[in-house]
C-alpha cells in the first residue's frame, strides 16, 4: 500500500528504496475521497507484511493492525518515512482536511510534522499497522487509517500469512 | 527640407521607443496560482498532500505560454507547473522566481528537487509546499 496521489507522477512499476523491484500499480483513490490509498500487486513475496522503515532504510514485518476505535485522541502514533521515524499523539480523529488537491474525508491527525516525500509512509507502533500518510505541514501529519483504507478500497488487510 | 528630416527622426524615436516598451518582463509578474486555493497563499496551518514531485529544471520565456514551464530531469518530459499562491517572476534578463515572502525559489535553469503536494491535473506539477524536514 502507499498514498493514492503517489500514483500522479509514478511509473507502473514499484521498488523499495533500495531499487529492489516489488510490484505494479493495482489501484489507487484520492482526491476528494475518503482515503487517499494506493494498492501495489506485489510480485516479489518477500515484500510481502513488511513496512518501510526510514531509520534503518529497511522494512520490518507488521503482525496486527490497529482499529479506528483503538486510534483514539492522545494515543500514540509513529511516523516512518522518507524524513525519518517520529512518535508523537493523535490529536484529532475522523477529520474532513482541506488540502492542495480538494478535500481529504475521515484523516486522523498526529502532533508530529511532514514534509514532501512524506507520502505513503506507514503510521504504527511497534509492530502494529495504523495507517498510510496522506498529508502534512510543519507541525501536523494527517492519515488515512487501515481500517478506511480497507472499507474504500474494497480490500483486506492480511497480517498473519494464515489468512 | 529641414522640417521633413526632423519629422523623419521623430518618427524614429517614437518607433524605437514603441520597441522598447515591448520586453515588459522585467516587471515583476504574478505566476498562476494552484486553482485549488484560489485567493489564498498557503499558511502555516494549511494541509499539504505530502507528495514529493520528481526533480524538474526551471525554464522561461516572457513571450510564450505559459511563461514558466518545467523539464523533468529524470525523463526530459516538458511539463506545467501550478505554482504556490503569490508566486512571481521577472526576466532580469534570465527568468527569476519569488515566494510570496521575497525569498527567491530559482533562477532560469535551476533544479527545483523539493517541490511538494500532490494535486493538480495529470502531467502537471502542482506545487504546495518546497520542501523541509519534520
Amino acid at each position: 500500500m502507499s498514498a493514492g496521489h503517489c500514483s500522479k507522477n509514478a511509473g507502473p512499476d514499484y521498488t523499495l528504496d533500495n531499487g529492489t523491484f516489488i510490484g505494479t500499480h493495482g489501484s489507487d483513490i484520492w482526491g476528494d475521497a475518503d482515503v487517499d490509498a494506493l494498492s501495489i500487486r506485489i510480485s516479489n513475496p518477500s515484500s510481502d507484511n513488511l513496512l518501510y522503515v526510514s531509520e534503518f532504510y529497511s522494512n520490518r514485518a507488521m503482525v496486527t493492525q490497529r482499529h479506528d476505535s483503538a486510534q483514539t485522541q492522545g494515543s500514540v502514533a509513529c511516523r516512518s518515512a522518507r524524513s525519518g521515524y517520529t512518535c508523537g499523539t493523535i490529536g484529532s480523529v475522523n477529520m474532513n482536511i482541506g488540502t492542495d488537491n480538494g478535500t481529504l474525508h475521515h484523516q486522523w491527525i498526529a502532533d508530529f510534522g511532514s514534509s514532501p516525500g512524506n507520502s505513503g509512509g506507514a503510521v504504527f507502533v511497534n509492530a502494529t499497522w495504523m495507517g498510510i500518510v496522506s498529508t502534512g505541514n510543519s507541525t501536523d501529519t494527517g492519515y488515512s487509517t487501515v481500517d478506511r483504507v480497507e472499507d474504500a478500497m474494497n480490500v483486506s488487510v492480511c497480517l498473519t500469512g494464515s489468512c | 527640407m529641414l522640417r521633413r528630416a526632423s519629422l523623419a527622426v521623430l518618427a524614429t524615436l517614437v518607433v524605437a521607443s514603441g520597441c522598447q516598451a515591448l520586453p515588459v518582463a522585467r516587471s515583476m509578474f504574478h505566476l498562476a496560482d494552484s486553482p485549488i486555493r484560489t485567493g489564498r497563499a498557503p499558511a502555516p496551518g494549511d494541509m499539504c498532500l505530502a507528495g514529493l514531485y520528481p526533480p524538474f529544471r526551471v525554464f522561461g520565456d516572457a513571450w510564450a505560454r505559459p511563461t514558466v514551464w518545467g523539464v523533468r530531469t529524470d525523463t526530459g518530459e516538458r511539463v506545467g507547473v501550478i505554482w504556490p499562491h503569490g508566486t512571481r517572476a521577472a526576466f532580469l534578463p534570465a527568468l527569476v522566481l519569488w515566494d510570496d515572502a521575497g525569498r527567491v525559489i530559482a533562477r532560469e535553469g535551476d533544479v527545483i528537487a523539493d517541490a511538494g503536494g500532490g494535486g493538480g491535473p495529470p502531467g502537471t506539477i502542482q506545487i504546495c509546499s518546497f520542501g523541509r524536514d519534520y
